[in-house]
């Protein structure tokens, strides 16, 4: 005997979003486009301070119990905004310390220089650094290919 | 801006949606918000934790929800489980999980929480309006049981394991067996896309 149930529930969201008025969606997207803008400023001035966090926490007490996930999450949240304001650099850094991170949060030994050459390179971008964009990837993309898997 | 997804005509009035946002980062969670209220969206309910969004959760008849993946308390794949097992009519609200580094573990696991669609950062208002656009016609059906609650996952047949008959008289086997012509080439596979004159 199986204790599964399917069953069909009302769709409220399409009910609602079928009454008259509201916006094309394309003045929808466009909309969005122009909010998400106007909080540019102060979204790309908290990645300096975020940076700095990441690094304060790389340096601190490397036995405490949730750094992984701490650093992780940093690196997570500074991906997810960069990424929205087209800062590549910066995104892809971030994203290249999450990979190595997960490797390391899945078992494999910690290695905490990796872990620094990633920090030191997001501060760089993170603080508006352009000229050497270039050079930093393709370390970073270097250092991420001797510890992780090349599908992640 | 580029070709949308879908009719640029089309209208989506979400000016009354009742719409929960969960976001552990404030920043990631005010373009998630920004995002929402461009669309329409009157008053987007924000949260940090997933102790703030089960508060609203008990409080508000919801319709839609957009959680991160990293909340301020918990993560966003455990508050879904716990959405979806609550026992309000609220476990049923169409639910977007965003996730922003991503393995194919994370998506795997937010479809097991029981999010409706998983959607990777950075999320362009195009991509979130085309999924909300798929929301609205959502045919799914939902399913209880004690491994899972949520939408319903089967999306494609893989017909029955392989070396095991199936019990139905059209089940196929999943092994297909080794070629028995040639792999075409190219061109041959290109001539298939090109218009002909037909003579009739």
């Amino acid at each position: 005997m199986t204790l599964a149930r399917v069953f069909s529930v009302e769709n409220k969201l399409a009910r609602i979003a079928r009454e008259p008025g509201g916006k094309t969606v394309e003045e929808a997207v466009k909309g969005a486009e122009q909010r998400i803008e106007s909080v540019r400023e102060r979204c790309v001035a908290a990645l300096p301070l975020k940076a700095e966090q990441l690094s304060a926490l790389a340096g601190g007490d490397r036995g405490a119990p949730d750094i992984l996930e701490g650093l992780y999450n940093l690196g997570n949240a500074i991906f997810g905004v960069a990424g929205v304001y087209d800062l590549d650099a910066l995104a892809e850094a971030a994203c290249s310390l999450c990979d190595l991170l997960q490797g390391f949060r899945d078992g494999e030994p910690v290695n905490w220089s990796a872990v620094e050459v990633h920090v030191d390179g997001i501060r760089l971008l993170a603080g508006g650094r352009t000229e050497g964009a270039t050079v930093i990837l393709d370390g970073l993309r270097k250092v991420r290919a001797r510890f992780t898997p090349a599908d992640l | 801006m580029s070709a949308l997804p879908f009719r640029r005509q089309e209208r989506v009035n979400l000016s009354t949606a009742e719409v929960l946002i969960v976001g552990g980062d404030a920043d990631g969670l005010e373009i998630l918000v920004q995002m929402f209220a461009g669309f329409g969206v009157h008053t987007p309910r924000r949260c940090a934790s997933g102790a703030e969004a089960m508060t609203v959760v008990g409080e508000r008849e919801l319709n839609l929800a957009v959680v991160d993946s990293q909340l301020a308390d918990t993560d966003g794949y455990d508050f879904i489980n716990w959405l979806r097992r609550c026992g309000s009519p609220n476990a049923w609200a169409p639910t977007i999980l965003v996730t922003g580094h991503t393995t194919p573990s994370q998506i795997f696991r937010g479809r097991d929480a029981g999010a409706s669609f998983v959607v990777r950062k950075p999320v362009p208002p195009m991509i979130m309006m085309q999924r909300i656009v798929w929301l609205l016609s959502d045919p799914r059906a939902f399913v209880t049981s004690p491994g899972y609650c949520g939408p319903d996952r089967r999306v494609r047949s893989l017909g029955p394991p392989v070396g095991m008959k199936g019990r139905r008289h059209d089940d196929l086997s999943v092994e297909i067996g080794a070629a028995k012509t040639p792999n075409l080439e190219q061109d041959e596979i290109d001539a298939l896309f090109q218009p002909k004159a037909v003579a009739r």
